[in-house]
Order: structure tokens, then sequence, then C-alpha cells
């Protein structure tokens, strides 16, 4: 038996129990990696003082999160999801969602994977049923989770994306790269992080940092 | 490894994923290949030799365009190429980490950090918004024993990844 085939069979030893039955598809990662950035978000609130605390759609506090796993309206009751309501000193409170539609500048729906978000609007939004004006967005973050380096259409998606949003910060965050990619989201002057995983506390600080800078904005103006 | 070595590797990993309901990322694997590996290269451009005096289209007929180019700057282009046999390989193993153990690590750290947000949290869920949708919870207790398994795995596919 060489080296390689005795490691295979290790590896189909281990891979069984290092596997979440919440991986079965693409899209289970992704929402796993939105959830993760959503938590970065959390952090640099609190990093920059906000204080910080969980509401779902009825007003409750949670003691389970329910986190989307596909785009929905921040009004829906079919599930109670979690956001986060971020309150600084003497400053409107902020929440944070995730995979909630917003309105862009042409008037067209896009979702944003996580998203910094006004609450007067957020409000307003759960009172009369509608989705909230990319204007009224702090922070929208598109997040992709790939095995694989990224392709480049994702890049023309989100340029296209964030020219119709009127978020100030709209941020390409992923686990992954792409050099072609990472090339053409600078030359656009679009904001990106890639290669982001708890592993990799460089990454995760420089995204965090991103947010830090929106939060300063914020309490700033 | 050598070529074949490393094929029959990726089939026999490719196989363990699919085993384990993770086929997508042998899929999103196999498109990276089919697509290619864009790289930058290097080359000579061709442009037209000076000539003194005017000419016509009659002086130089359209088969002989070539011919009367000249060696120009040189200049980088993006192309996309195959990936070789151990390329094809290493982006497998990639990927696994990528999907097991980065994502274990994620989970690992959402459950550590909300727990310590409040007090008296039960968890994550995850839930499509179409009413009649079973929800996936995310579980602390199993999620410190996947930590721990995808550690074991990263150790042996770097192992795996020195082999090629």
């Amino acid at each position: 038996m060489t080296i390689a085939t005795d490691l295979l069979t290790q590896i189909q030893a281990t891979l069984g129990s290092a596997v979440s039955p919440n991986l079965t598809t693409a899209s289970d990662a992704s929402d796993i990696f939105e959830a993760y950035v959503f938590s970065l978000i959390i952090e640099a609130a609190r990093i920059e003082e906000a204080s910080v605390t969980y509401r779902d759609v009825f007003g409750c506090n949670p003691s389970i999160f329910v986190f989307r796993t596909s785009p929905g309206y921040i009004f829906s009751r079919n599930q109670a999801y979690t956001h986060a309501v971020i309150t600084f000193p003497n400053k409107p409170p902020l929440e944070a969602h995730i995979g909630v539609r917003v309105v862009g500048r042409s008037g067209v729906l896009h979702e944003c994977d996580v998203a910094v978000i006004e609450q007067a609007e957020a409000e307003t939004c759960r009172q009369r049923q509608v989705p909230p004006r990319s204007s009224k967005v702090l922070i929208a973050v598109e997040c992709k989770f790939y095995s694989t380096p990224l392709q480049l259409y994702l890049a023309r998606a989100f340029i296209g994306l964030a020219s119709d949003l009127s978020a100030r910060e709209p941020i390409f965050a992923t686990n992954s790269y792409s050099d072609s990619l990472e090339r053409l989201l600078s030359a656009r002057g679009k904001m990106w992080e890639h290669n982001l995983a708890p592993s990799a506390p460089d990454k995760v600080m420089r995204l965090r940092h991103k947010f830090q800078h929106a939060f300063q904005y914020y309490k700033a103006t | 490894m050598n070529d074949q070595e490393c094929i029959q590797a990726y089939e026999t990993l490719a196989g363990i994923l699919d085993q384990n309901g993770l086929g997508w990322v042998t899929a999103q694997v196999a498109e990276q290949i089919r697509i290619g590996k864009t790289i930058q290269r290097e080359i000579e451009t061709l442009k037209e030799a000076r000539q003194a005096g005017l000419f016509t289209f009659d002086d130089y007929p359209f088969d002989d365009y070539p011919s009367r180019l000249k060696k120009g700057p040189k200049a980088t282009f993006p192309v996309t190429v195959d990936y070789e046999p151990p390329e094809r390989l290493r982006l497998l193993i990639d990927a696994i980490e990528q999907a097991i153990v980065i994502t274990a690590s994620m989970e690992h750290h959402l459950l550590e950090y909300f727990e310590k947000e409040i007090q008296d949290w039960q968890g994550i869920q995850f839930h499509a918004d179409e009413s009649g949708s079973e929800p996936r919870s995310l579980d602390k207790r199993k999620a410190i024993s996947r930590l721990k398994s995808s550690r074991n795995l990263k150790e042996l596919l770097d192992a795996l990844r020195k082999e090629i």
C-alpha cells in the first residue's frame, strides 16, 4: 500500500465524522458563511461601543436564532427570523439582518446577504409590508461561499448590484479567491475581502475594520 | 505521485465525497476544471513595418499582409489553460478543506460567539421562508465533535498535498 493510498483510506474513515448534516448542498455552506459574516458585523459594532440586542419579527428576544436560507422580506412572519438591534449612543438605532430584499435606486428588488439598515426604515417596512430602500442601508455585504476559486461573473454581478444600491459600503466577502475577480473589483473601486475563515485572522480583521469604518462614519454624521 | 496516480486519487476522493452527500463539492471542482486555469501570458505583439513613401493597396496584396509585420512590444494577456492532473487533485483537496474544515470552524465560531452574546441561548436554526419547510439546526456538542474530526481531516489533506 502506497502512502497516498493509505492517506485516502484514512480520509475516507475520517471524513464522515467531520461532515455536518447541514452541508448537503452548496447553499447550506453559504448559509453558514452568511451567519459568520453577520457575527463579524456584531463584533465590529461592539468594538465601536454599540450595545447589541437580538429581536425577531414579532419583537421577542429569541433564545434560538433563526436565519434565512433564501432571500426574503424583512416583514415576513412565516418564521421568527432573528435580527440584531445595534445602538450607538445618541444615534438612531440600526438593525443587522441576513438575506433580506431591498429596493435599489432603479426601483427593482435586490437581495442583501447581510445588511445593516436604519431601524426606523426596518420598522416602517415591518408595519407597511414593504422592503427597505437601499438608501437606508448602511452596510450591504454580498457573501459568496465556494469550495473552488471564484468565477468572474460573480464580480460582474456584484458590480451591477453595487451600482444600483445606495448603500455606502457594499462589500464583496468570500471564503474563496480569484485573481481575475479581485482585479476587476479593484479596478472598479469596489471593496472586497477574500479567504475569510476563522483560521485567517488577518483577513477577518480586515473585513471587521471595514465594518468598523462604516460604523465610525455613521457615529460621526 | 505521477499523473495516473493523481487521476486515481481524484476519482477516489470524488467517490468519498459523493458517498457523504457532498456531490456539490465535486460538481464545483468539475466546473472549475472545465473552465480551466487563467494565467497571464507575455507575448511579443506584431506591428506594421514602417515603409518610406506612399503605398497603395495594390503594392501589398491582402494575402501578403502578415509578411509585412515585424516584432512589436511585449504585452501580457490573460489566457485559459487546462489544469494538469496534479493541479486537479490539489483543487479537489482545497475544495474539501473549504467545504468541511472551514465550515466546521465557522459553525464552531458562531456557536461560541453567540453563546457568549446572550444568556440561555440555545442555538441556531436555518429556515427557508416557505411554510412547511424543515429547519436545519446547529448543535454545539456535535459542532465540537465535528471540529475535532475536521482538524484530523485537515492533517490528512495536508499530508496528501505533500505527496502530489
